[in-house]
């Protein structure tokens, strides 16, 4: 069973910024490239950056640098070529931070073709 | 210096050489960080140092902690799918340790040049210098030529412009 | 601002700075004997920046310090990195890590930070691209298969047995 209820995947493509800040889990919304649309207050206090800093950047190359790599970037872009995106990993996040293990969901909304990242901690 | 552990001591989850094939990148890599021929390296070229008991020990400890770090990242990337990504992992690796050797190397020389020479900095040149060695036959010489040109390029550009401006009244 | 190798001396002399590294390791769970390890890196950190301070910090140095300096965020960049990858290849992969890969990026990561507050950022953000793109393999020097050329070598000089 995923972290991620289905009420927010369905409300996915006209979620609101107040209704993306009172999840208890982190809510990024990103581009096919990966550029930061939305970024939720989760998301930014657990990553200690300021929301005006995260959107607009990328989040992979920019925000946050430790998913850039094959295990997650890679699963992302190749999710995005297919036009098929809907997976769920573990990972540990270690920039400027202590280790901080999370489960990430990536999803792109089939029918939005948006493309979303899920965070949520997860125990040792 | 505090009590000194060999990561083979340390309870670290050691790699398992046996899921290795000695002739994939992730098993040369696992072969270039085996402990004894570092340790052997490390010897001959700190002979001649004139060295503290603490100060070997250090190097010691400072050359089982690269064995232990170039064989988990062989660990890490063992599948057969990952070895495009090792490869650049490597020279990411070797780029890393060629900047700490030619950090001790300035350090030796500017020491040389205005107070007595600090033989702990040129032993652990040595030992960064052994260990590059050890990593530099994983990566073709155009490939660490570049590289290396390139980030002293990069290092060469990263005095701002205004650096002297601002301090010079 | 003109960065000084008595302020970073002072920085790195603080105890905070090697308390940053070790809680890094306590909060990764790592056990006794890693935390002496994480204590030797430590001060095997400390130890480095403190050497190039003293070397580099005459009058007229200040240039080739702050080159030294950034390449020293570069070293710890790509350290962390690696570490990084490490850590989470174990994770994706078993669906654990060891608690020292993943303490040693955060401490890296860590020391990144307290050095990078005293450099260009700029300058900063063009020797992160190259290292991202470096480990991505999508740099441009690494893109193409090298001919055979027995003449070049990128060999480091100066090595002891030499």
């Amino acid at each position: 069973m995923s972290f991620v209820n289905d009420t927010i995947l369905a409300n996915l493509p006209n979620m609101s910024r107040t209704e993306a800040d009172a999840a208890p889990i982190g809510i990024v919304q990103v581009d096919d490239q990966g550029a930061i649309k939305l970024y939720n207050k989760w998301e930014s206090e657990m990553a200690d950056v300021p929301v005006t800093s995260a959107e607009g950047r990328n989040f992979f190359t920019q925000v946050a640098p430790c998913t850039n790599n094959r295990l997650f970037f890679g699963k992302f872009k190749d999710g995005v070529a297919q036009g098929a995106l809907d997976t769920e990993f573990n990972y540990t996040f270690s920039y400027k931070m202590k280790p901080t293990n999370v489960q990430i969901r990536l999803y792109r909304h089939p029918s939005s073709r948006t493309n979303w990242v899920f965070v949520a901690p997860r125990a040792a | 210096m505090s009590h000194i552990v060999s990561p083979l001591d340390s309870g670290l989850q050691s790699p398992q050489p046996n899921t290795l094939e000695p002739d994939t990148l992730a098993g040369r890599l696992w072969a270039a960080g085996e402990l004894g021929p570092i340790d052997d390296l490390m010897t001959a070229a700190v002979s001649s140092l004139k060295l503290s008991d603490a100060e070997l020990a250090d190097l010691r400890l400072y050359a089982e902690e690269r064995s232990w770090a170039i064989q988990a990242l062989a660990e890490a990337f063992q599948q057969p799918e990952d070895e495009p990504d090792l490869y650049p992992t490597i020279a990411s690796f070797w780029l890393e340790l060629r900047f700490d050797w030619q950090r001790h190397n300035e350090v030796m020389n500017y020491a040389a040049t205005r107070m007595t020479p600090l033989p702990r900095v040129v032993g652990h040149g040595a030992v960064s210098s052994a260990i590059l060695g050890r990593l530099e036959d994983l990566l073709s010489p155009q490939h660490r030529d570049q590289l290396s040109q390139h980030a002293i390029h990069l290092l060469e550009g990263v005095l701002p412009a205004s650096y002297h401006a601002a301090n010079s009244s | 601002m003109m960065v000084s190798a008595s302020r970073l001396a002072a920085l790195v002399r603080d105890p905070e700075f090697a308390d940053t590294v070790l809680a890094h390791g306590a909060a990764a769970a790592v056990s006794p004997e890693d935390m002496s390890r994480l204590t030797a890196y430590a001060s095997r950190r400390r130890s480095a920046i403190l050497d190039v301070c003293d070397a580099l910090g005459a009058e007229g140095d200040e240039d080739d310090f702050y080159r030294t300096l950034a390449a020293v965020w570069l070293e710890l960049r790509f350290e962390w990195q690696r570490y990084n990858l490490v850590s989470n290849y174990g994770t994706v992969r078993h669906g654990f890590s060891s608690p020292l890969p993943l303490a040693l990026a955060s401490a890296s990561s860590a020391l990144m930070a307290q050095v990078e507050s005293l450099l260009d950022d700029a300058a900063l953000a063009r020797l992160a691209e190259f290292a991202a793109q470096l480990i991505e393999g999508t740099h441009g020097l690494l893109s193409s298969e090298p001919a055979q050329d027995p003449h070049a070598s990128g060999r480091v000089c100066c090595r002891a047995e030499e």
